[in-house]
């Protein structure tokens, strides 16, 4: 069994499911109004749906929650590994950039690269990185990736 | 270069613009004087060591947008250096985009013309051994004579005439560790206000001083 609330207590851009796995059950809680959120705890979806959620987006190569602490949740794929440490890399490149320029917390990173774009979403313990094909809109791919965790 | 950065700035939204070169040096920025020095050339630090671990991943970076609780960071590589622009959360980034593509060829062609940081640095102090220039030169004629004659006079309202020999004096210590170009200036206004010892007096200097420089 597992289920998700809701908590939009953080802000619109700190969309990120938060899952921990306690035996056989999943326990997902939508941070800042993530749409994989279901009603009262009855239904809802595990951390690969939303990989799965996202790989819907064609350009959207790999999706990767991950603890603030590196571990991949639910994916032990070598691509999840590359793409984990390069968004724990982002996230402590914006992290310490952003306390030099007194800007607060970090919430999300959009990187428009050649090949491959990157996005980065963060919660109080969990992050989301996604990778996708750099022929794609960076902007256009943000806005799909938000709509898509929005919730409905 | 300042004038290019000025320009990006006029996005509504954008607190500030700076420019660093390909050795990370910063070489211009339009910050409001509370983002001292030592806090832009750290970031500038940051970006530039971080930014080529990106390169592998994704093939080359063409922009990233950082976004955080109290504003957003958004860095736009440019041949030759890369700009980094701070902007309120509420930034309409397509604006920003369409500004930062029409500055982006104008900053690449003064990076290019050697305006950089320590080339200008450098410049300015042969500049100034060779043709003798003395601090008090820098002073009455110098680029920042202005900057420079504005200190001064706002120092004679807290030191009254000793005011004039005290800051040539800091002009001279300055120089010791410093290239005289704009963006060190808040390292001078440090040494000009350790001289007035009064703390409110010293706070009351800053913000004075703050208003044209």
């Amino acid at each position: 069994m597992f289920y998700c609330s809701d908590n939009s207590d953080e802000g619109a851009v700190g969309v990120m499911a938060q899952s921990s796995i306690n035996r056989n059950k999943i326990v997902c809680r939508t941070i800042s109004g993530m749409s994989l959120a279901a009603e009262g705890g009855k239904k809802g979806e595990r951390v690969s749906e939303i990989n799965q959620k996202l790989k819907a987006i064609p350009e959207v190569e790999h999706a990767l929650v991950m603890t603030k602490d590196g571990a991949a949740v639910d994916d032990t794929s070598y691509e999840a590994e590359v793409l984990g440490a390069y968004t724990q890399f982002l996230a402590r490149f914006g992290g310490k950039l952003g306390s030099q320029l007194g800007v607060g917390e970090l919430k999300s990173v959009v990187v428009h690269g050649s090949d491959h774009h990157m996005f980065l979403l963060e919660s109080k313990s969990h992050r989301l990185g996604v990778s996708a094909k750099g022929a794609g809109n960076v902007n256009a791919l943000d806005a799909e990736i938000r709509r898509l965790l929005a919730p409905k | 270069m300042e004038e290019f950065l000025k320009q990006i700035k006029t996005v509504p939204g954008t607190l500030g613009c700076m420019v660093y070169n390909d050795q990370g040096q910063l070489v211009s920025h339009v910050f409001p004087s509370i983002f001292d020095q030592k806090m832009l050339s750290a970031a500038v630090a940051t970006v530039s060591e971080n930014l080529p671990g990106l390169k592998d991943y994704t093939g080359g970076v063409r922009m990233i947008d950082f976004r955080f609780q109290n504003g957003r960071i958004v860095i736009k590589p440019v041949d030759g250096g890369c700009l980094v622009i701070l902007c309120e959360g509420t930034i309409n980034l397509q604006s920003l985009i369409i500004s930062l593509n029409v500055a982006v060829k104008q900053v690449e062609k003064s990076l290019k013309n050697a305006t950089s940081y320590p080339q200008q640095a450098a410049a300015v102090p042969s500049t100034s051994s060779g043709s003798k220039a003395s601090p008090q030169d820098l002073i009455d004629k110098g680029p920042l004579a202005s900057y420079l004659q504005g200190m001064q006079t706002t120092l004679a309202k807290f030191m009254g005439p000793m005011a004039k020999i005290i800051f040539l004096e800091c002009v001279e210590k300055w120089l010791q560790d410093h290239q005289p170009v704009k963006a060190t200036l808040p390292e001078l206004v440090d040494i000009v206000a350790a001289e007035i010892g009064d703390p409110t007096r010293m706070s009351d200097y800053r913000q004075k001083v703050s208003t044209f420089l």
